[in-house]
């Protein structure tokens, strides 16, 4: 419901972002991720979780490289994140629905190929690094610089949704 | 009606604030609280799973170290 009321189902939505006319997807998806963030700290701050417990995706550097890659031009070709097109799919959008099918296609080639692409995706594995560890803040430091990172980057959004409109769509 | 919006009609001066300024209205100060505290204050919570249940099972409390 969340997500249909910010225009999610919208494929053009997501390319907006690309292309600076819209960029409600940049802020939802930040503003959630800083949120979530600073929840977790002060959860952890006041004993009531404790965040060396919780579990961090290992880093396999090559393969999320690529998959990067992948994920982003598919992301721009067709209009959608696997959430957004499961949102554009709950209220009958047929190009949704072509993407997820897609999106299952390219699982199963994946899961067929395994053994030819196993070694890149195994490739520079990193372990469960945090940048904050890694640049020698806190964690607490590295909140609040990325607080001002995403701030920052919401505002060059919306200067960048007055340089490039777009008509009504 | 969603939280956001019900916040909004109950503080009618924010109301016609920009929603960038709002989010930093209320977000950089918590960031700033989160900085100043000592990484070493966000202490662990109590249990792992084994004291969780030995807490259940004697009824008494275990305190962390």
């Amino acid at each position: 419901m969340y997500l249909n009321k910010v225009g999610f189902p919208s494929s053009r939505k997501l390319a907006g972002v690309f292309y600076g006319y819209d960029t409600v997807v940049l802020k939802v998806f930040f503003a959630a991720a800083i949120t979530a963030m600073l929840g977790l700290l002060f959860f952890s701050l006041f004993g009531w979780i404790d965040l060396s417990l919780v579990y961090i995706n290992p880093t396999y550097l090559t393969s999320a490289i690529v998959g990067g890659i992948i994920m982003g031009a598919g992301f721009i070709i067709g209009g959608y994140c696997p959430g957004t097109s499961f949102c554009g799919a709950s209220i009958g959008k047929l190009d949704a629905l072509v993407f997820i099918g897609g999106l299952f296609i390219g699982v199963l080639i994946f899961d067929l190929g395994y053994n030819i692409w196993d070694g890149m995706y195994m490739a520079k594995f990193l372990g469960s690094p945090k940048i904050s560890q890694t640049l020698g803040l806190s964690d607490g430091v590295f909140a609040f610089l990325l607080i001002i990172i995403a701030l920052t980057m919401f505002w060059v959004a919306e200067w960048a949704e007055k340089k490039f409109p777009r008509e009504e769509y | 009606m969603f939280m956001y919006e019900y916040f909004l009609e109950k503080n009618q001066n924010l109301k016609h604030m920009k929603p960038l300024r709002l989010l930093a209205l209320f977000i950089i100060p918590m960031g700033l609280i989160i900085a100043a505290v000592p990484q070493n204050k966000t202490k662990p919570y109590k249990l792992t799973a084994d004291q969780l249940l030995d807490e259940a099972n004697t009824r008494t409390p275990v305190h962390c170290s």
